[in-house]
């Protein structure tokens, strides 16, 4: 499958919990996909209008393709996606988690190396122990030509997502 | 008497109310099939359709809480018989007509709440007494809780233990499902087997700690779970909540249909029970198996929103409250298949959760329970409910509080703004009222809790009144209401300044005065000649 067919079919599954833009650009490099979700849950009294209690979850995606990959650019991958934590997570009372997930869509396949260097990454950070919630990276790297997904711990709960 | 008869009976009796009266209601209302605020506000988010039997679910598990048990018992002082046949005209001609009448009423306002009619009548001063009026139902609240949970600790020492474990298991399992990525399905499953392994420890392990401690123990605990992020504590404990309650009600049913206990308790044991009178004092007890003015706040603030059909809002708004009026029968049967002493002494030793979870524990022996385990669980799973009211309160009274005092642009905040400031203040003053008994404390909640049905009632009668509707079936239960609540009042007053117990004298004074004022309006409102409009 190719990555236009590939970006065309996750869009049309994101579009039903995400909000979707195409040809974003962030920190200088363009993007074909960027989605967000955001949910709040309430537990509510009576009316809505009163809240017992309330938690926000976030998650930001951001789908690249490319036609091959080395360690600088997969580093780079990575970095940005630590510096999104930053940028878009707002921890507060009621935030709870947020999630950062990247996915590369690889033409040419990857080796052995790269493999290792995705499947060790890890990323979380939890803000005042917790109390205000937590953010992690998933990290995933689509290998079009064999139809494989390699992904870091985290990646692989949303593997299945992933699958061409 | 067989108990079986009496639930049949009460089951026969409520099925008849809703074919005849609620059709009779129906019709002098003009119920019609218009379309709802669901639909001409639909926005996805609080104006939602909803299937019949899926709104009927909601409605009933919000109104439902630890009232329908409690209250019946308490009141089973007086004897069975005007317990049960205050259950059953009140859900039917008191109850049933408010829920009924709050639910069409906000339908008819594009899904407002009562208390939103009852702000815009009152202005901007008026909102602040409500806000007041409210903090100071959610101190009761508080109180009135801690009393029932502290004392069902102390009667069933097997269930402080399990419920010790229970909050520690919820925090485990909230940690396990959002922080290491454990499946929602095998969370649950692992979740519910440590459940009853919690159950099987406090057999093992009883924790006995006097009533006091506990207390201290659980003011502690509304402290902290008002203060930390609710994924900790609060949402796993609601979620595992659920299943008590699911085997708890199949456990109670079951056993009654298996055991068929007959009725021991006395019929009628008298007007004055050391100086409790029955009127007013099982009006006040017995309220939501019979009339609860909170019923009107679930009726017309989330129920309203989501009704599919304006003719649902029969099978939702009277149905429910006839189905709760069937509960309270089996809650009143628990108390009644015990002879008086055994009442006592029941009551005596843990109050009404004791009796209930006692009755229902002897049921389930019946299919291979054994009794204390089946005591304990019933015990778990009522105090587990009686824990949430609880921190609910405890949240509610804090948000109200820092609302009350915050000012837009103020240079430097209030302190009564602060989070924990205002979470000490609500379960302090909580605890300070919770250390009196919980039989002082409950009329005064009652009492609370009636006089916002009497606010309800008036506020559709007059509603019913401009748009030149009969609104008869209001008047007699809203004059009776007004009577019960300040009646009782004046007793909790004449009782406390009796024993100089100042803090439960300023509460029913504070109550008392509301009533006047509001039932005033009432009448000037409801006396007033004026030109219809259209509903």
């Amino acid at each position: 499958m190719n990555s236009n067919r590939y970006v065309e079919n996750i869009q049309k599954k994101l579009s039903k919990y995400f909000d979707i833009e195409t040809t974003y650009s962030y920190k200088n490099i363009a993007f074909d996909v960027f989605a967000k979700s955001f949910v709040r849950n309430e537990k509510y009294m009576a009316s809505k209008k009163v809240v017992v209690y309330a938690f926000e979850n976030n998650e930001y995606t951001f789908i690249k393709s490319e036609t091959s990959m080395n360690i600088h650019s997969l580093n780079r991958f990575k970095e940005t996606l630590i510096m999104a934590t930053q940028d878009f997570v707002k921890p507060h009372g009621e935030h709870m988690s947020s999630i950062v997930t990247g996915v590369i869509l690889l033409e040419n396949g990857l080796d052995e190396e790269l493999v290792k260097e995705i499947k060790k990454f890890k990323f979380t950070k939890s803000f005042a122990f917790g109390f205000k919630g937590w953010v992690y990276v998933r990290l995933l790297v689509v290998d079009l030509r064999k139809g494989l997904i390699i992904a870091n711990k985290r990646g692989g709960e949303v593997k299945k997502f992933y699958e061409i | 008497m067989s108990a079986l008869f009496l639930v049949l009976f009460s089951i026969v009796a409520m099925l008849v109310a809703y074919v005849t009266y609620g059709a009779w209601l129906t019709k002098q209302w003009g119920v019609d099939d218009r379309k709802t605020p669901a639909h001409t506000r639909g926005d996805g988010v609080d104006y939602v359709p909803a299937k019949s039997p899926v709104l009927l679910g909601h409605h009933f598990a919000s109104i439902a809480g630890a009232g329908p048990i409690v209250g019946p018992i308490a009141a089973a002082i007086f004897g069975w018989i005007p317990v049960l046949l205050w259950i059953i005209v009140g859900s039917i001609f008191f109850g049933g007509v408010q829920d009924y009448g709050s639910l069409l009423a906000s339908i008819r306002h594009e899904g407002k709440s009562i208390g939103e009619v009852i702000e815009v009548n009152m202005g901007r001063s008026g909102k602040r007494l409500f806000a007041g009026f409210a903090w100071l139902t959610l101190l009761l609240v508080v109180a009135a809780f801690t009393n029932i949970v502290a004392n069902t600790f102390v009667s069933v020492p097997e269930a402080a233990t399990a419920s010790v474990l229970f909050i520690g298991l919820a925090v485990v399992f909230g940690f396990a499902v959002h922080r290491r990525g454990v499946s929602l399905g095998i969370g649950s499953v692992i979740g519910v087997i440590l459940l009853f392994g919690c159950i099987a420890l406090g057999n093992l392990f009883p924790l006995a700690l006097s009533r006091n401690v506990w207390i201290a123990i659980l003011l502690g605990y509304i402290f902290v779970a008002s203060v930390t992020p609710v994924w900790i504590l609060l949402q796993p404990r609601d979620y595992l909540n659920s299943f008590l309650l699911y085997f708890m009600m199949a456990g109670a049913v079951l056993g009654l249909l298996i055991t068929r206990p007959t009725i021991v308790l006395a019929g009628y044991t008298g007007f004055n029970i050391n100086g409790q009178y029955l009127f007013p004092m099982l009006f006040v007890l017995v309220a939501c198996g019979a009339i609860s003015g909170f019923h009107s706040l679930v009726g017309s603030g989330t129920t309203s929103k989501q009704l599919d059909r304006e003719s649902d809002a029969k099978v939702v708004g009277y149905g429910s409250m006839l189905i709760e009026g069937v509960l309270a029968t089996v809650a009143i049967i628990t108390a009644a298949y015990i002879t008086q002493d055994q009442l006592t002494a029941l009551l005596a030793n843990g109050g009404p959760v004791n009796v209930f979870s006692d009755g229902i524990g002897v049921f389930m022996t019946s299919f291979g329970i054994p009794f204390t385990i089946g005591k304990s669980f019933v015990a778990l799973a009522v105090s587990a409910f009686a824990l949430t009211s609880l921190d609910t309160a405890t949240r509610l009274g804090r948000f109200i509080l820092q609302e009350f005092f915050a000012q837009e642009g103020a240079d430097k905040k209030n302190p009564l703004t602060n989070m924990y400031v205002a979470t000490g203040i609500t379960a302090g003053l909580g605890g300070l009222l919770a250390v009196t008994s919980w039989e002082a404390i409950w009329p005064i909640f009652g009492s609370a809790n009636q006089l916002l049905a009497a606010l309800s009632l008036m506020a559709i009668a007059v509603w019913l009144k401009k748009t030149g509707k009969n609104n008869v079936m209001f008047i007699f239960p809203m004059i009776f209401m007004f009577a019960v609540t300040l009646l009782a009042l004046v007793f909790l007053i004449r009782d406390n300044l009796a024993t100089g117990n100042w803090i439960l004298v300023f509460f029913p004074v504070v109550l008392f005065g509301l009533s006047l004022v509001l039932a005033y309006q009432g009448y000037v409102h409801l006396s007033k000649k004026e030109e219809t409009t259209k509903a």
